[in-house]
């Protein structure tokens, strides 16, 4: 096929190029999106899972929880639980609910 | 891609980024609505409805998105496949190739332009699609193969039959205006 008749068909078809107004169109596909918590990102999760781990590995926490778990466990047995591994124990679960909040927010 | 395509599918992908995802249809919505008007032979309801969907998907399937093709041209190829999916499930024949044009819409305004456009519904959508993309939108012909998931062969194929066919056309039509 012969170069000027693939410029003219080239040219030809870009001359009827017509704008096409938005007109809603793109606020009408927004509209029809999933919303946000399908589409989640796992930045800040992945985040608190590994400070979760680091915070477990470094020596004074894993030590803390450790011995939260060990007088739990023989303070349920035994009658009666030291405040100190109450308050660990809270932090851990207040910590555990701010990662699920802030990842349910986002 | 360009940069700003980029950067606005990363803020998609990374933070669900709504605005970002907003920008990018804004950006895209007229070349693929345009395009889907060419495959539909000019039915802009059904062109819309289906380049939302186009839309939809690419949401969807973002994260499959290679980056290799430019982001418009993957959203051809979304476009075409909705296109064709639409046609199948109609009672009319599969289309391909080989199938009948479709009908030629209005009468001939006497135009370039319009004769143009009248030609190229007569065109099969594979050959139809082929031609847009190679000549409409610059792509080579292994683009297009990549895009609409065709052999390189068969496009080179379609465009070959898609020129002959409009060449045809447009002759019969001059001459059908120089006797008139």
């Amino acid at each position: 096929m012969h170069d000027d008749e693939d410029a003219f068909l080239r040219d030809t078809l870009k001359g009827l190029d017509r704008h096409i107004d938005d007109a809603g169109f793109t606020a009408r596909v927004m509209d029809q999106l999933p919303p946000r918590s399908s589409r989640r990102s796992v930045a800040p999760v992945v985040a608190a899972v590994i400070a979760s781990l680091l915070g477990m590995l470094a020596p004074p926490v894993r030590t803390a929880v450790m011995q939260t778990l060990v007088e739990l466990s023989s303070g349920w047995m035994e009658g009666g639980v030291t405040l100190a591994s109450v308050v660990v124990l809270g932090m851990l679960v207040w910590g555990a609910i701010g990662v699920a909040v802030a990842g349910h927010e986002r | 891609m360009s940069l700003a395509d980029a950067d606005l599918i990363a803020r998609v992908l990374l933070d669900d980024d709504r605005h970002a995802f907003a920008q990018l249809v804004r950006t895209h919505q007229g070349a693929t609505r345009a395009f889907l008007r060419r495959l539909t032979g000019g039915d802009a309801a059904l062109a819309d409805d289906l380049a939302q969907e186009t839309f939809l998907r690419a949401y969807r399937a973002l994260g499959s998105y290679k980056g290799t093709a430019r982001f418009q041209s993957w959203l051809y190829g979304i476009a075409y496949r909705l296109f064709i999916s639409s046609t199948r499930k109609k009672t009319e024949p599969v289309l391909d190739g080989d199938s009948p044009p479709e009908t030629a819409g209005p009468a001939r305004d006497g135009t370039l332009s319009g004769d143009l456009e009248r030609a190229l519904r007569q065109l099969s959508v594979d050959e139809r699609a082929v031609i847009e993309l190679c000549f409409h939108h610059d792509h080579t012909h292994e683009e297009a193969s990549a895009v609409l998931g065709m052999p390189l062969g068969t496009v080179k194929t379609h465009v070959a039959r898609g020129k002959t066919k409009l060449r045809a056309l447009l002759q019969d039509w001059k001459e059908a205006d120089a006797h008139a």
